[in-house]
């Protein structure tokens, strides 16, 4: 065979042979598989990093992105101020109705300082200090979650990570602090 | 260069050149390849029912549009997606609101948000929000995780004929309005 037709049998099988390959590489996250419920697409723990400090961990999911500004944290029932808490700069995104926002992908991690208060309950042991957290996070493919609230018991002494309690509520940005609570609204259905 | 040499190096190219066309013009990643509406388990009884308050806090029934096609958009003043496709929907309601066609959005989201959206981008149909009973409501029409924007379009009388989850496209909407307006 003249190089010529070898190299055409070759670029035909080229090409059959390159979709598999690279069909192989993984897609966008969300785009992969079903949408996730919201708090597998956004998976929070906790822990008390020190006997002043409250860790919270985001695993995020690959597909998905939170908002920076739409967070809300409550400790012992009371709001913890803006200024106050730790929050990663996050990534600049040009967002078509708001502008620039911030978001974070894969991971984020949130430090929030104890109230005086709820360093002063620590005294009581076995003492627990709630922690009560609203989120809101979107999809790449162009869908975004309703605000989420969810609820963790950190104890005093222990570093041990936690997970939240109960199923995940419909969370609002308008509601005070503790409002989360009792809302028969889940964010799953039929659990 | 020997011919054989020149063949493996125009292969190899070739496979490149073929794998990043493919991968470029691979499906883009879209809402409605990953996440299928699931059965509408309220009844047409049930939605007409449904109340839900209007920016003066006043309730306004769904089944005061039941004699429309009636489009109920759930949506919020925090979802991007959903203020995206607002101005199409703006214009659907100016085009087809004197033939038959009602459009509602449903907002999750508190009343000042949505006045305050309201006034600065109108869309000419009435805006009803309800932070609470809405995402759930909204999952009985289809929507099981609660996801915004979510569209359902009912034929006048309460027959479900249309349910999206993400941004409704513009020549479908077309199409499915012209097809389905009120006789």
């Amino acid at each position: 065979m003249k190089p010529a037709g070898l190299s055409a049998c070759v670029t035909g099988l080229a090409l059959l042979l390159a979709q598999p390959v690279f069909a192989a590489l993984p897609a966008s996250g969300a785009a992969a598989a079903e949408l996730l419920d919201a708090d597998k697409a956004f998976q929070l723990t906790a822990r008390l990093r020190d006997a002043k400090t409250v860790e919270l961990s985001y695993n995020i999911a690959d597909g998905y992105y939170m908002y920076r500004d739409r967070f809300h944290f409550a400790i012992d029932g009371k709001t913890v101020k803006l200024a106050s808490r730790q929050m990663p700069a996050g990534k600049m995104k040009q967002d078509a109705t708001f502008g620039r926002v911030v978001t974070y992908r894969n991971s984020v991690r949130i430090l929030l300082p104890l109230s005086l208060a709820s360093i002063a309950n620590q005294t009581a042991s076995p003492h627990q200090i709630g922690v009560e957290v609203t989120s809101q996070g979107c999809a790449d493919v162009g869908v975004c979650y309703p605000p989420m609230t969810q609820q963790l018991a950190l104890t005093v002494g222990s570093t041990e990570l936690v997970h939240p309690q109960g199923e995940a509520t419909i969370g609002s940005f308008s509601r005070p602090a503790g409002a989360g609570r009792g809302i028969s609204e889940t964010l799953k259905r039929g659990n | 260069m020997k011919p054989k040499l020149i063949v493996g190096a125009g292969a190899a190219i070739l496979i490149t050149l073929a794998g990043v066309a493919w991968w470029l013009d691979r499906p883009v990643a879209d809402v409605r390849n990953v996440v299928k509406p699931e059965r509408v388990e309220a009844s047409s009884a049930v939605i007409y029912a449904t109340s839900f308050p209007d920016l003066a806090g006043n309730p306004q029934s769904l089944g005061q549009w039941q004699n429309k096609l009636l489009m109920l958009n759930f949506w919020a003043t925090w979802c991007a997606p959903c203020k995206e496709e607002m101005p199409l929907l703006a214009k659907l309601q100016s085009e087809y609101g004197s033939k038959g066609l009602q459009i509602v959005g449903i907002a999750i989201d508190s009343r000042v948000n949505v006045a305050n959206f309201s006034v600065a981008s109108p869309v000419g149909y009435p805006l009803l929000p309800d932070e609470t009973r809405a995402i759930d409501f909204s999952r009985r029409l289809g929507n099981r995780l609660g996801l915004l924007p979510y569209t359902v379009v009912m034929r006048a009388g309460g027959e479900v004929i249309f349910t999206r989850m993400g941004v409704v496209r513009e020549a479908e909407m077309h199409q499915l309005i012209r097809e389905n307006l009120p006789k």
